[in-house]
């Protein structure tokens, strides 16, 4: 009766792991995929070339640095025709246009982000306003695509989703590793 | 919400708890709709490769001009196992498969 006992509680609780493991698994495959394929991507973002990486000394003291307008509108100068959309040169620089701006004093340049859909991005020296690069940043759109937001901002859901469900795939995957086998060694040494 | 996205969602989530459900006890369900939930599983598998492959390369945001690369990332996860079975449903149709596939519950019913 005694040996019976802690089996017979377990197995309730095993078929709810084995049918919550099965689903879930099932279920949440193509969204794990997806964020694990996007995540080893963005960890190589710079040797696969989805991030410019530009290697640049500072050309002169930051105290010389330029007015942030000039170097933006330098960067508008340069964009592609279809990341910059409307804007024409001689025309006062459409912050609506630009994600971000930044700013790297040690290297000396501004990295300018445009709001297309490529994420293009300028970089830009910033103590004489020439552009030093012109490149798609890839890593914007593979980050948005791991957290969900490529969808829109409340489908950051879809990532808590498919992370819940790891955490409880896995606990319950080493439930069933474990328990059949503790259970087996309890009755082992009971039988002994 | 869009009705792609609806789709999509449907896609990434719907069709596998469908196909959960049909698998229960899948042995004793008629040929063709063993047949289509073969074809199901098929389809949502390539439609996974597909909608990750072509959801990433090239890694930009999609737009609406981009009826091809939506319809694939969006559309097809639910699309296509709809397609899968339909064509297995079908195949199984053709080589006269009416009769269940022969397992143990069919031996059992066979025997009794």
């Amino acid at each position: 009766m005694s040996t019976q006992r802690p089996t017979a509680s377990r197995r309730p609780l095993s078929r709810v792991a084995f049918y919550l493991h099965l689903w879930l698994g099932v279920v949440s495959t193509v969204s794990l995929v997806a964020i694990a394929f996007t995540g080893i991507l963005l960890n190589h973002k710079r040797g696969l070339g989805l991030m410019p990486d530009v290697p640049y000394a500072p050309t002169a003291p930051f105290e010389s640095a330029i007015h942030l307008e000039r170097l933006a509108y330098a960067a508008l100068l340069a964009a592609p025709v279809e990341a910059r959309l409307h804007w024409q040169p001689n025309d006062a620089v459409d912050v609506g246009l630009i994600d971000r701006m930044d700013v790297r004093p040690r290297n000396g340049y501004v990295k300018v982000r445009l709001r297309d859909k490529a994420s293009t991005e300028m970089t830009v020296d910033i103590t004489s306003g020439k552009v030093l690069h012109i490149g798609r940043r890839g890593d914007v759109f593979l980050e948005k695509l791991h957290s969900g937001e490529a969808f829109g901002g409340a489908f950051v859901i879809l990532s808590d989703i498919a992370g819940v469900a790891l955490i409880l795939t896995l606990v319950t995957g080493y439930w069933l590793w474990l328990v059949p086998k503790l259970g087996r060694g309890t009755r082992t040494r009971e039988g002994a | 919400m869009s009705l792609g996205i609806v789709a999509f969602l449907l896609g990434l989530f719907g069709v596998p708890l469908v196909l959960l459900g049909v698998a229960h006890k899948l042995r004793r369900r008629s040929a063709r709709v063993q047949a289509g939930f073969w074809g199901a599983v098929w389809g949502h598998c390539i439609a996974g490769v597909i909608a990750v492959t072509w959801g990433m390369i090239p890694p930009e945001a999609w737009t609406d001009s981009e009826v091809a690369r939506g319809a694939a990332g969006l559309w097809g996860l639910l699309t296509i196992p709809a397609i899968g079975a339909l064509v297995r449903v079908a195949a199984a149709g053709g080589a006269k498969a009416q009769r269940p596939r022969e397992g143990k519950s069919d031996r059992a019913a066979t025997l009794s």
